[in-house]
């Protein structure tokens, strides 16, 4: 179940850290640093226009599914595609947390890992003096915990 | 209102009382904040005897709302875990970071800051950790002596430092101490993982700064006030799985070196 890239948008749209994942056969292939913020701000704005879409009847499903530290209610969760997953997972604070896996990974699986994921960003970034908000991040220990973490869950 | 149900009102903030139960304490918030409330709004026009009965009551008050312990003068100086939030104590060492960063102009400047912080720290420390060491003592009832020692010698006072301090601080002892081989009178403190840096990661634009010289300014503080004058810096030495080792250098000063030779020569 590898783990492909990660991606962590601010609440206004804007690429905060974007990483990718060695693994083989890997569908995701390497883009030039534009093109990542492109896919970020387009999955912000696909997930604030899905969010308006969602129906009456869905809107309790938020309540149903008891993510706890997910308050991604009624935007875009999760895209399926042959090859790959998108999970989205937005914190109270509007930070979204976006993993690309394989499609084996369901979406407790993703949930966990991204709470896991959060966790290090609210440890290594947040409290870090270093840091000014919104803006991206550049953190060797950030980095290395983001490494542990994702190569912990692929092994 | 008479005054009988005001001695019982006084009898009632001082907390639990066992007597009434758990209504003791429940009750009495909910009337004094509205006492004290319109005896503020008197004091602020009167006499200073006013003002002593609003100091009393508001102390009253804080008993009330949090129990028999209300402020941290009231506590006890000896207890057995004294721990606080890793997380709360880095974001309000994050906030030190930050407000000496702004305002100085230099590395060297701001690194002074953050160790003229930490050696006001350092002068209370030594007190307050002789005397939870004598608190131990005492109830082990040990061979140990009862009062506390006065460390005289070099290497007596980093033992503590390494054995007492930084279990107080930080919950574990230093990891190493050594001395150096090129300079006689310069000692090492190492430690693999120091608490209080452990989320901090500095930018490539800080090169060379190091946090942990607010700690350092805490060795400083509390060699300085035991008569062992020196100047201790942090210095970042980072190895393999430990990002954030560092070496606190503590630089004596050479009539501590002198009065070394002398005492051992006895």
């Amino acid at each position: 179940m590898p783990i492909y890239s990660f991606y962590l948008i601010s609440k206004s749209g804007s690429l905060l850290y974007q990483k990718d994942f060695h693994s083989q056969n890997s569908p995701i292939s390497k883009q030039n640093s534009n093109d990542y913020l492109v896919i970020a701000s387009t999955l912000h704005g696909v997930h604030a226009i899905a969010s308006k879409l969602t129906p009456e009847e869905a809107m309790g499903n938020y309540e149903k599914s008891r993510l706890p530290t997910n308050s991604n209610r009624f935007g875009l969760q999760c895209i399926t595609t042959a090859k790959f997953k998108i999970f989205i997972h937005q914190t109270t604070t509007g930070l979204k947390l976006i993993l690309f896996t394989s499609n084996d990974v369901s979406l407790i699986q993703a949930t966990q890992l991204q709470g896991q994921l959060y966790k290090s960003y609210a440890d290594y970034v947040l409290k870090n003096p270093f840091y000014r908000l919104d803006m991206p991040i550049r953190f060797r220990l950030f980095d290395d915990k983001v490494l542990t973490v994702v190569t912990g869950y692929n092994a | 209102m008479s005054t009988p149900s005001n001695s019982k009102l006084m009898l009632t903030g001082a907390g639990y009382n066992p007597v009434i139960g758990p209504g003791s304490t429940a009750d009495s918030t909910n009337s004094l904040p509205k006492q004290t409330a319109s005896q503020r709004s008197v004091s602020q026009l009167s006499s200073p005897s006013s003002l002593l009965r609003l100091a009393s009551t508001s102390s009253e008050r804080k008993l009330n709302s949090f129990g028999a312990h209300a402020s941290i003068y009231d506590r006890n100086l000896h207890r057995g875990m004294h721990e606080i939030s890793l997380s709360s104590m880095s974001f309000l060492f994050m906030e030190v970071i930050r407000m000496s960063l702004n305002g100085s102009e230099s590395l060297l400047q701001m690194e002074r800051k953050l160790n003229n912080l930490g050696y006001r720290v350092g002068l209370r420390l030594l007190e307050l950790v002789s005397l939870r060491e004598n608190f131990n003592n005492n109830l082990a009832s040990s061979g140990k002596s009862n009062t506390a020692q006065r460390h005289v010698r070099v290497l007596e006072i980093l033992q503590f430092v390494k054995e007492s301090i930084w279990p107080c601080m930080f919950g574990k002892e230093a990891d190493n101490l050594e001395k150096s081989v090129q300079n006689e009178n310069q000692y090492m403190i190492i430690d693999s993982d120091p608490i209080l840096s452990r989320y901090i990661c500095v930018p490539k634009e800080y090169e060379g700064l190091d946090c942990e010289s607010f700690v350092a300014g805490i060795v400083e503080g509390l060699l300085d006030i035991s008569y062992f004058r020196c100047e201790v810096t942090a210095h970042s030495a980072p190895l393999e799985g430990y990002p954030n080792r560092t070496v606190y250098l503590v630089d004596f000063d050479s009539s501590i070196i002198s009065r070394e030779e002398r005492l051992s020569k006895k």
